[in-house]
Protein backbone atom coordinates (compact mmCIF):
# COMPACT_ATOMS: atom_id res chain seq x y z
CA UNK A 1 0.00 0.00 0.00
CA UNK A 2 1.39 3.50 -0.83
CA UNK A 3 2.01 5.35 2.28
CA UNK A 4 0.08 9.03 2.24
CA UNK A 5 2.51 11.82 2.52
CA UNK A 6 2.17 14.98 4.06
CA UNK A 7 0.62 17.79 2.10
CA UNK A 8 3.19 20.99 1.59
CA UNK A 9 1.10 24.45 1.72
CA UNK A 10 1.40 27.12 -1.12
CA UNK A 11 0.63 30.60 0.59
CA UNK A 12 -1.67 33.14 -0.74
CA UNK A 13 -1.36 36.59 0.34
CA UNK A 14 -3.01 39.57 -0.86
CA UNK A 15 -3.76 43.14 1.10
CA UNK A 16 -5.57 45.63 0.07
CA UNK A 17 -4.92 49.02 -1.28
CA UNK A 18 -5.09 51.93 1.20
CA UNK A 19 -7.49 54.07 -0.58
CA UNK A 20 -8.39 56.26 1.92
CA UNK A 21 -8.60 60.31 1.09
CA UNK A 22 -5.14 61.33 1.84
CA UNK A 23 -3.42 58.65 0.36
CA UNK A 24 -5.09 58.52 -2.50
CA UNK A 25 -5.27 62.12 -3.21
CA UNK A 26 -1.67 62.27 -2.88
CA UNK A 27 -1.06 59.61 -5.47
CA UNK A 28 -3.39 61.09 -7.65
CA UNK A 29 -1.85 64.41 -7.99
CA UNK A 30 1.37 62.64 -8.12
CA UNK A 31 -0.42 60.63 -11.58
CA UNK A 32 -1.39 63.96 -12.94
CA UNK A 33 2.26 65.48 -12.27
CA UNK A 34 3.62 63.13 -14.00
CA UNK A 35 1.46 63.19 -17.06
CA UNK A 36 1.80 66.75 -17.31
CA UNK A 37 5.40 67.40 -16.97
CA UNK A 38 5.25 68.53 -13.41
CA UNK A 39 7.02 66.09 -11.47
CA UNK A 40 8.42 62.32 -12.14
CA UNK A 41 4.76 61.40 -10.99
CA UNK A 42 4.74 57.95 -7.88
CA UNK A 43 6.68 55.39 -7.45
CA UNK A 44 5.44 51.94 -8.60
CA UNK A 45 5.42 50.56 -4.58
CA UNK A 46 3.27 53.82 -3.69
CA UNK A 47 0.82 52.81 -6.74
CA UNK A 48 0.72 49.17 -5.55
CA UNK A 49 0.51 50.52 -1.72
CA UNK A 50 -3.11 52.04 -3.84
CA UNK A 51 -4.14 49.44 -5.70
CA UNK A 52 -3.07 46.45 -3.46
CA UNK A 53 -1.54 43.05 -4.38
CA UNK A 54 -1.16 39.31 -4.31
CA UNK A 55 0.90 37.14 -3.92
CA UNK A 56 2.39 33.62 -3.91
CA UNK A 57 4.80 31.63 -1.51
CA UNK A 58 6.39 28.19 -1.76
CA UNK A 59 7.98 28.92 1.87
CA UNK A 60 5.43 30.22 4.55
CA UNK A 61 6.17 33.36 3.46
CA UNK A 62 9.79 34.00 3.78
CA UNK A 63 9.88 35.01 0.17
CA UNK A 64 6.52 36.33 -2.05
CA UNK A 65 6.60 36.30 -5.95
CA UNK A 66 3.90 38.25 -7.63
CA UNK A 67 3.06 38.97 -11.20
CA UNK A 68 3.57 42.41 -12.21
CA UNK A 69 3.44 44.84 -15.24
CA UNK A 70 7.14 45.14 -17.13
CA UNK A 71 7.38 48.60 -17.68
CA UNK A 72 10.38 48.89 -19.96
CA UNK A 73 11.74 51.91 -18.63
CA UNK A 74 8.01 53.87 -18.71
CA UNK A 75 7.37 55.84 -15.59
CA UNK A 76 5.15 54.42 -13.25
CA UNK A 77 2.47 57.00 -14.16
CA UNK A 78 2.81 55.93 -18.26
CA UNK A 79 2.33 52.39 -16.65
CA UNK A 80 -1.18 52.80 -15.14
CA UNK A 81 -1.97 55.48 -17.88
CA UNK A 82 -1.72 52.60 -20.33
CA UNK A 83 -3.40 50.04 -18.17
CA UNK A 84 -6.37 51.98 -17.66
CA UNK A 85 -6.88 52.14 -21.16
CA UNK A 86 -6.62 48.57 -21.59
CA UNK A 87 -3.33 48.33 -22.26
CA UNK A 88 -1.11 45.26 -22.36
CA UNK A 89 2.05 44.94 -20.87
CA UNK A 90 4.39 41.97 -20.86
CA UNK A 91 4.45 39.96 -17.50
CA UNK A 92 7.21 39.64 -14.87
CA UNK A 93 7.37 37.70 -12.07
CA UNK A 94 9.28 39.19 -8.87
CA UNK A 95 10.30 38.50 -5.44
CA UNK A 96 7.42 40.61 -4.21
CA UNK A 97 8.07 40.36 -0.35
CA UNK A 98 9.44 43.80 0.18
CA UNK A 99 6.21 45.27 -1.42
CA UNK A 100 4.34 43.39 1.49
CA UNK A 101 7.09 44.00 3.95
CA UNK A 102 5.62 48.14 3.22
CA UNK A 103 2.45 47.05 2.91
CA UNK A 104 2.21 45.94 6.56
CA UNK A 105 4.31 49.02 7.73
CA UNK A 106 1.99 51.15 6.13
CA UNK A 107 -0.95 49.84 8.24
CA UNK A 108 -2.66 47.76 5.66
CA UNK A 109 -3.70 44.35 6.33
CA UNK A 110 -2.26 41.07 4.52
CA UNK A 111 -4.58 38.40 4.42
CA UNK A 112 -3.19 34.76 3.35
CA UNK A 113 -4.76 30.95 3.17
CA UNK A 114 -2.78 27.78 2.18
CA UNK A 115 -3.86 25.65 -0.39
CA UNK A 116 -2.67 22.34 0.58
CA UNK A 117 -1.25 20.36 -1.83
CA UNK A 118 0.07 16.83 -2.35
CA UNK A 119 3.84 16.60 -3.17
CA UNK A 120 3.52 16.07 -7.19
CA UNK A 121 0.81 18.57 -7.21
CA UNK A 122 2.86 20.83 -5.02
CA UNK A 123 6.11 20.37 -7.07
CA UNK A 124 4.60 20.76 -10.34
CA UNK A 125 3.30 24.24 -8.80
CA UNK A 126 6.97 24.98 -7.74
CA UNK A 127 8.23 24.11 -11.00
CA UNK A 128 5.60 26.61 -12.68
CA UNK A 129 7.03 29.17 -10.52
CA UNK A 130 10.23 28.64 -11.46
CA UNK A 131 9.62 28.80 -14.97
CA UNK A 132 7.14 32.30 -14.49
CA UNK A 133 10.50 33.81 -12.72
CA UNK A 134 12.44 33.02 -15.60
CA UNK A 135 10.00 34.49 -18.22
CA UNK A 136 6.47 35.03 -17.53
CA UNK A 137 4.82 33.60 -20.61
CA UNK A 138 1.47 35.85 -19.79
CA UNK A 139 0.81 39.24 -20.59
CA UNK A 140 -0.38 41.58 -17.78
CA UNK A 141 -3.91 43.79 -17.92
CA UNK A 142 -6.17 44.93 -16.40
CA UNK A 143 -9.94 43.44 -16.27
CA UNK A 144 -11.14 43.47 -19.71
CA UNK A 145 -8.25 44.76 -20.99
CA UNK A 146 -6.30 43.24 -23.97
CA UNK A 147 -3.59 41.46 -21.56
CA UNK A 148 -4.04 38.01 -20.38
CA UNK A 149 -4.31 38.68 -16.50
CA UNK A 150 -2.99 40.56 -13.18
CA UNK A 151 -2.03 39.55 -10.29
CA UNK A 152 -5.20 37.91 -8.88
CA UNK A 153 -5.86 36.07 -12.09
CA UNK A 154 -2.10 35.21 -12.79
CA UNK A 155 -2.31 32.56 -9.78
CA UNK A 156 -5.27 30.94 -11.50
CA UNK A 157 -3.15 30.60 -14.67
CA UNK A 158 -0.59 28.85 -12.10
CA UNK A 159 -2.86 26.29 -11.50
CA UNK A 160 -3.61 27.38 -8.06
CA UNK A 161 -7.09 26.97 -7.01
CA UNK A 162 -8.30 30.32 -5.26
CA UNK A 163 -12.19 28.62 -4.47
CA UNK A 164 -12.71 25.54 -1.73
CA UNK A 165 -15.23 24.24 -4.01
CA UNK A 166 -18.31 24.79 -1.53
CA UNK A 167 -21.15 25.64 -3.88
CA UNK A 168 -22.55 28.52 -1.60
CA UNK A 169 -19.07 30.48 -1.77
CA UNK A 170 -18.95 30.13 -5.23
CA UNK A 171 -22.31 31.44 -5.94
CA UNK A 172 -22.00 34.22 -3.50
CA UNK A 173 -19.02 35.75 -5.61
CA UNK A 174 -20.36 39.22 -5.65
CA UNK A 175 -18.69 39.40 -9.38
CA UNK A 176 -20.51 36.21 -10.81
CA UNK A 177 -23.66 38.36 -11.04
CA UNK A 178 -22.16 41.69 -11.83
CA UNK A 179 -20.08 40.80 -14.13
CA UNK A 180 -21.87 38.34 -16.54
CA UNK A 181 -18.18 38.11 -18.78
CA UNK A 182 -15.04 38.83 -18.33
CA UNK A 183 -12.04 38.78 -21.06
CA UNK A 184 -9.09 37.59 -20.21
CA UNK A 185 -6.70 38.26 -23.42
CA UNK A 186 -7.04 40.08 -26.67
CA UNK A 187 -10.11 39.48 -28.62
CA UNK A 188 -13.09 40.89 -30.73
CA UNK B 1 -25.50 60.34 14.83
CA UNK B 2 -23.17 59.57 12.57
CA UNK B 3 -22.98 57.75 9.43
CA UNK B 4 -20.99 54.72 8.05
CA UNK B 5 -19.30 55.20 5.40
CA UNK B 6 -20.42 52.89 1.87
CA UNK B 7 -18.83 49.32 1.87
CA UNK B 8 -16.18 49.86 -0.71
CA UNK B 9 -17.65 47.36 -3.01
CA UNK B 10 -21.28 49.01 -3.51
CA UNK B 11 -19.47 52.28 -4.35
CA UNK B 12 -17.01 50.89 -6.73
CA UNK B 13 -19.14 48.41 -8.32
CA UNK B 14 -20.77 50.72 -10.89
CA UNK B 15 -17.15 52.39 -11.69
CA UNK B 16 -15.86 48.70 -11.80
CA UNK B 17 -18.54 48.11 -14.21
CA UNK B 18 -18.16 50.68 -16.68
CA UNK B 19 -14.07 50.94 -16.62
CA UNK B 20 -14.35 47.54 -17.51
CA UNK B 21 -16.93 48.20 -20.78
CA UNK B 22 -14.57 50.86 -21.43
CA UNK B 23 -11.90 48.79 -21.75
CA UNK B 24 -13.39 46.13 -23.82
CA UNK B 25 -13.80 48.80 -27.08
CA UNK B 26 -11.68 51.00 -28.88
CA UNK B 27 -14.88 52.57 -30.94
CA UNK B 28 -14.32 56.26 -29.88
CA UNK B 29 -18.30 56.78 -29.51
CA UNK B 30 -18.96 53.94 -27.56
CA UNK B 31 -15.85 54.73 -25.11
CA UNK B 32 -17.35 58.55 -25.09
CA UNK B 33 -20.60 57.75 -23.88
CA UNK B 34 -19.43 55.00 -21.26
CA UNK B 35 -17.35 58.32 -20.13
CA UNK B 36 -20.57 60.46 -19.95
CA UNK B 37 -22.26 57.58 -17.85
CA UNK B 38 -19.18 57.11 -15.79
CA UNK B 39 -19.17 60.66 -14.83
CA UNK B 40 -22.77 60.44 -14.02
CA UNK B 41 -21.59 57.91 -11.59
CA UNK B 42 -19.11 60.28 -10.13
CA UNK B 43 -21.52 63.17 -9.53
CA UNK B 44 -23.87 60.43 -7.80
CA UNK B 45 -21.37 59.25 -5.50
CA UNK B 46 -20.00 62.86 -4.80
CA UNK B 47 -23.72 63.60 -3.69
CA UNK B 48 -24.12 61.17 -1.14
CA UNK B 49 -21.51 62.61 0.94
CA UNK B 50 -20.45 59.04 1.65
CA UNK B 51 -18.03 58.41 -1.00
CA UNK B 52 -14.58 58.02 1.03
CA UNK B 53 -13.03 55.01 -0.36
CA UNK B 54 -11.43 56.25 -3.56
CA UNK B 55 -12.05 53.47 -6.84
CA UNK B 56 -9.51 51.25 -7.34
CA UNK B 57 -7.10 52.36 -10.97
CA UNK B 58 -9.10 49.32 -12.12
CA UNK B 59 -12.19 50.70 -11.67
CA UNK B 60 -10.54 54.16 -13.13
CA UNK B 61 -10.58 55.34 -16.94
CA UNK B 62 -7.50 57.10 -18.42
CA UNK B 63 -6.67 60.77 -17.10
CA UNK B 64 -8.58 62.32 -20.24
CA UNK B 65 -11.96 60.55 -19.63
CA UNK B 66 -12.10 60.99 -16.09
CA UNK B 67 -14.43 63.74 -15.28
CA UNK B 68 -12.96 66.85 -13.56
CA UNK B 69 -14.95 66.62 -10.60
CA UNK B 70 -12.89 63.57 -10.04
CA UNK B 71 -9.99 65.17 -9.02
CA UNK B 72 -11.68 68.52 -7.89
CA UNK B 73 -12.91 65.89 -5.42
CA UNK B 74 -10.47 63.25 -4.72
CA UNK B 75 -7.14 65.61 -5.28
CA UNK B 76 -8.20 69.36 -5.11
CA UNK B 77 -5.25 70.89 -4.83
CA UNK B 78 -3.61 69.20 -8.27
CA UNK B 79 -4.08 70.80 -11.35
CA UNK B 80 -4.79 69.66 -14.48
Amino acid sequence: MTPVLPCRPVTVLAFAGDRSGPFAARVFADLRDGRSGRGPGPSALECLLLAGHAGVSTDAGAAIFGFNPDAGGLATWEVVYSLRNGDPFPGIVTDDTGVFTAARQHGLAVEAFDVLLPEPAFQFFVAALGNETLKSQYSYGFPDGDGDCNCVTWIERLGLPLLTGRMDEFLALPGRASYPSRRFGRCL
Amino acid sequence: MTSEPAPRSATSHQLGMLAMRFRRTRDESARRAIAAEYAREVQRLIETGRWSEAPAFEDQLPDEWMPEAFFAYWCPDSSP
